[in-house]
């Protein structure tokens, strides 16, 4: 089974002018980009901001994007140059308290900048983790061990029929449904 | 929701699709209650692997989403810029070779290169100098700004304030980073 085939298939389709194609990509990556980012950019608005104008760049790059990396390696560098870019940024910019404070009442009185400081859509990671664990340790034992062979310890379908003794469409099937499981605790928490 | 379609995103997911699969799965991202799940798939495996930071923005992929179509659709330009760059970079492999030939013929000569002039030998190795000529058309058929490509590769970036390439590497699918067992952290 070759590595990545998901997302050399979605790069494909952003190439052809799937727009969906590219969300797609953004809703996979999202989590770890912002995690990388956030290395360096510890303001979680900010690194958000940072998130964001990495993905842009990719978008406008991908043209040149030939598949001699992973997509991950390469949105990875330009996530990581985009947050060092940020800083230098920040870095040269001298304090000036008069202008810092005109600007501070101009986003007041902006609805699209106050939003971006508003705490509710940022959602707390530990919340996600406790639920997630919690389900994952509800489940029955046979999609436990597919679900955490999977995706803690990385196995291939095949490599989880072996150690499970059960052909590759049960293992399939029992991802699926500890997935399933584990997303039905999750959806609440989701919805605002 | 249609289970078979949900199991196929799974799979897909976890790159555990055949041929005949991979249409069809390229096809269900286009239902936006399996792009729903898809992203909770990708959550949910991203808390396994400790990929998450502390705080998630849930606007970020819906922002990101209405910025990409502000952008110019992106119609298949990469297959046209390697059509194209394919041969350049021949030319370019071909002048270099013709050049190293001409260079070890010369040393090979009775009193070597020393005896030969300098201007001569620049004559007689067109756009193989190190003067970059060969190589030009091969950028000029790249699209977009170049800006970027300047960042990936560690270069000045729009502003000349881009960071330099720190070299390094990419976590792969980031599973080198997940420890056995289900806590996270």
């Amino acid at each position: 089974m070759a590595h990545n085939i998901s997302d050399e298939i979605l790069v494909e389709r952003v190439k052809r002018g799937d727009r969906k194609a590219f969300d797609a990509l953004v809703l996979k990556y999202q989590g770890r980009i912002l995690n990388l980012i956030s290395r360096f950019v510890h303001d979680p608005s900010d690194a958000s901001d940072v998130a964001q104008e990495a993905f842009i760049k990719a978008y406008r790059a991908l043209p040149k994007f030939r598949g001699d990396s992973a997509f991950y390696t390469w949105i990875y560098r330009i996530a990581v140059n985009t947050a060092k870019n940020y800083l230098a940024t920040r870095a040269r910019q001298p304090f000036d308290a008069a202008s810092d404070f005109d600007e501070m009442e101009q986003i007041g009185q902006s609805d699209t900048l106050k939003e971006q400081t508003t705490p509710e859509r940022l959602l707390l990671t530990r919340e996600l983790q406790e639920t997630i664990i919690r389900a994952i340790e509800g489940l029955p034992a046979d999609l436990r061990s597919a679900i955490t062979l999977r995706e803690i310890d990385g196995m291939s379908y095949e490599e989880i029929a072996s150690v499970m003794a059960c052909p590759v469409g049960t293992v399939r099937s029992r991802i699926f449904r500890a997935r399933e499981a584990v997303d039905e605790q999750l959806k609440p928490l989701l919805i605002d | 929701m249609n289970e078979a379609k949900k199991e196929q995103l799974s799979a897909f997911m976890d790159d555990e699709i055949d041929g005949l699969q991979k249409n069809q799965a390229e096809q269900i991202l286009k239902d936006p209650e399996l792009l729903d799940s898809w992203s909770r798939y990708h959550l949910v495996s991203d808390c396994l692997k400790r990929n998450l930071p502390d705080h998630l923005d849930r606007e970020l992929a819906g922002k990101i989403s209405e910025s990409i179509a502000r952008e110019p659709a992106i119609v298949a330009p990469g297959s046209l810029s390697r059509s194209f760059a394919k041969p350049a970079a021949g030319f370019a492999i071909a002048a270099s070779v013709a050049a190293l030939a001409i260079f070890g013929i010369q040393q090979q000569q009775p009193g070597g290169p020393h005896e030969i002039p300098q201007d001569t030998l620049v004559q007689s190795v067109p756009g193989a100098g190190g003067n970059g000529s060969v190589y030009a058309p091969v950028r000029q058929v790249s699209t977009g700004s170049g800006n970027i490509a300047s960042e990936c590769n560690g270069k000045p970036g729009e502003n000349g304030r881009s960071a330099p390439d720190n070299g390094q590497k990419a976590g792969g699918n980031g599973t080198q980073e997940a420890k056995s067992g289900v806590n996270c952290p």
